[in-house]
């Protein structure tokens, strides 16, 4: 007969949880291999010495110069866009269901990302009259537009985020209708200010069309913006980190985290700003990406568990590379044009929201609290 | 106030909450001693849960306060807090895939991390609860009574020992079969032998008469009588709180309550 503690320790062997470190290593290996994959594919032919001889000191020959400059000055900005994208989206799609304590709580789906589509689109038309009225020199008219951009977009998700998580919680616990709803009508006033807008100043080509915001785009990449949007979100990156545990203690309700010393105000409050700005940040430069931070935090949850403190590092990889790799596809699917990526994610996420729907009502006898 | 004597008590004076115009607490007191049972009964809608939710910090008093060692309760830590009170809520809405022994290690939040021994404790309070041969099984998968267990077992593991510390239980065996309310029962008993001041939340009056070494009476926010079981919940009191007529019956040494079928709902 063993004794309770030999059972137990069995029972662990056999249905604990994979440890940290080698899941942790296991993706970034992944994406290691993904970026290089990415690197190497596109309209331009190349090949892995190409991506070698771009990274050495070599001095490279004139033809596998053009090759270099596309691998460097294209390709890898957009990689590390798309990385960036997809932690930040997976991250604060992460972040949020924890706060929702629900794992609907996508960015795009709840209206976060149109609060953001909002303000970028404002900043747009907003700010070259703006500079024209202060008289600015050019250069800081280009200052203010480049980081004006993502500040308002921040903005404008951080406001919506808030309005969001106030309809949506009844008696302290989340109304999953009242969220996916107040998303519908969101996102219809999004979709609405921006068509408008960009209809009313067509010309305007920073505002490009309706279907950049819509369904999202990494086609405007440069090593600029790649810059400007890191900025934005390894920070946010490195504070989230660090409300794993407290977010564990969120997902059994408000006043049980509280009972068990988490501040629940800052934790509140942080959440909803750091996933708003991630979220602001990569709506101004990419659109709106849907789907990513549903699907990939439920499939590390599926794999791994829902502790936040795998969760979130492990969501950051898997998210960056899922984007990588959504990026290639995009890249390279119609080439020589370009698939808009939203439409890779939205055909993949789409499906798998109605199936998480169709399972969660078999589960909760029709209720929708999954 | 004289702290020394009120060192390791947790006491709640005068205390009133209102949410709007509704007043849901008036002028309550409560005191929680060490190596004391304590039960809070009362009708529906009494303000039991309210009680002992201000009592947690939770809910901000309108009028009164609420003293840990005699030190104001919003002035303490929460982190600090946490390691000495814990509170079981009626219910839970968990509705992520964790296992049992993630949801009872979440219990661990207030201490600072240290994986063996966080992991002795988490196993200590499981067993303790029954449910130590299925501890790496999916939570969500469990039956609402086992539920309560496991987030039983994550009070205590909260708490870690008894001594010095407040566990607050609301309506702990509403969805418990015999068996497991008897277990709760025997859990609470033996966290106040060992030095903790426990205090519940009851409807049922037998359980209230057979464990609290002192009963409060509410009534719409109200105290009606606070005290010995055998001296507030007589059948004049009931009868008059509640609007039934009951009788207490001696039966093996415990005294259980027979009500009237002629009730008067009022």
């Amino acid at each position: 007969m063993p004794t309770p503690s030999q059972a137990t320790q069995q029972n662990a062997a056999i249905k604990g949880r994979l440890s940290k470190g080698s899941v942790l290593c296991f993706l970034s290996i992944l994406l290691l291999i993904c970026v290089f994959w990415s690197l190497n594919s596109g309209a331009v032919e190349t090949t892995l010495s190409d991506v070698i001889a771009t990274f050495s000191f070599d001095e490279p020959s004139s033809k596998s110069q053009l090759k270099s400059i596309v691998i460097s000055e294209i390709r890898l900005p957009r990689i590390v866009l798309a990385f960036l994208v997809g932690a930040a989206l997976t991250l604060a799609g992460s972040l949020l269901q924890g706060l929702f304590r629900n794992p609907l709580a996508d960015p795009a789906l709840i209206g976060v990302s149109s609060g953001g589509a909002i303000g970028a689109v404002t900043a747009i038309v907003l700010l070259p009259v703006i500079a024209i009225k202060l008289k600015l020199s050019e250069g800081t008219a280009q200052i203010i537009q480049s980081f004006g951009l993502p500040v308002l977009a921040m903005c404008g998700a951080i406001a919506l985020t808030f309005v969001i998580y106030r309809v949506s919680l009844v008696r302290g616990r989340t109304h999953v209708p009242a969220m996916l709803l107040t998303g519908i009508a969101v996102n219809a006033i999004g979709g609405a200010f921006v068509g408008l807008v960009v209809t009313v100043f067509a010309t305007d080509e920073q505002l490009r069309t309706i279907t950049f915001w819509t369904l999202g785009s990494l086609s405007g990449s440069n090593w600029n913006n790649t810059i400007i949007l890191g900025l934005f979100i390894i920070i946010p990156i490195f504070i989230a980190l660090r409300q794993d545990r407290a977010l564990n203690a969120f997902l059994l309700g408000e006043a049980e985290a509280f009972h068990l010393g988490v501040n629940t105000q800052h934790v509140k409050r942080t959440v909803i700003l750091i996933s708003a700005i991630m979220v602001g940040a990569t709506v101004a430069f990419c659109g709106i990406i849907g789907f990513v931070g549903l699907v990939v935090p439920h499939m590390v949850r599926t794999a791994l568990g829902p502790d936040h403190k795998l969760l979130l590092p492990a969501g950051i990889l898997l998210g960056a590379i899922t984007l990588v790799v959504a990026d290639v596809f995009a890249r390279t699917l119609l080439s020589p044009a370009e698939l808009q990526i939203g439409i890779l994610t939205a055909t993949i996420g789409g499906p798998f929201f109605l199936a998480l729907l169709i399972r969660s009502r078999s589960v909760n006898n029709n209720s929708l609290s999954l | 106030m004289n702290l020394s004597n009120t060192l390791g008590h947790l006491m709640a004076t005068g205390i009133t909450v209102r949410v709007g115009k509704k007043t849901l607490l008036e002028k309550v007191d409560c005191e929680l001693i060490p190596g004391k049972l304590d039960v809070i009964v009362g009708p529906n809608g009494a303000g039991k849960s309210t009680l002992l939710r201000a009592i947690t910090g939770e809910y901000p008093v309108d009028e009164g306060a609420i003293t840990l060692d005699g030190r104001p309760i919003e002035k303490i830590d929460n982190v600090e807090l946490a390691k000495r009170r814990a509170c079981l809520p009626q219910f839970s809405s968990l509705a992520f895939p964790f296992t049992i022994r993630e949801v009872v290690s979440i219990g661990r939040h207030p201490h600072p991390e240290d994986p063996k021994n966080d992991r002795a404790i988490t196993e200590a309070a499981v067993e303790k609860v029954g449910l130590v041969d299925r501890i790496d099984e999916g939570y969500l998968h469990l039956s609402g009574g086992e539920k309560q267990r496991v987030h039983l077992a994550r009070v205590l593991a909260q708490l870690e020992k008894p001594k010095e510390r407040f566990l607050l239980l609301d309506e702990p065996t509403a969805s418990l079969d015999l068996t497991y309310q008897q277990l709760v029962f025997d859990i609470a008993q033996e966290w106040a032998n060992n030095g903790a001041a426990v205090l519940i939340v009851l409807h049922d009056l037998n359980q209230a008469m057979r464990y609290a070494q002192s009963v409060t009476l509410l009534k719409d926010g109200q105290l009606v009588q606070k005290g010995a079981p055998r001296s507030v919940l007589t059948e004049g009191i009931i009868e008059s709180v509640y609007g039934v007529q009951a009788k207490w019956i001696e039966a093996d040494g415990h005294s259980l309550l027979a009500v009237n079928q002629k009730n008067q709902y009022r």
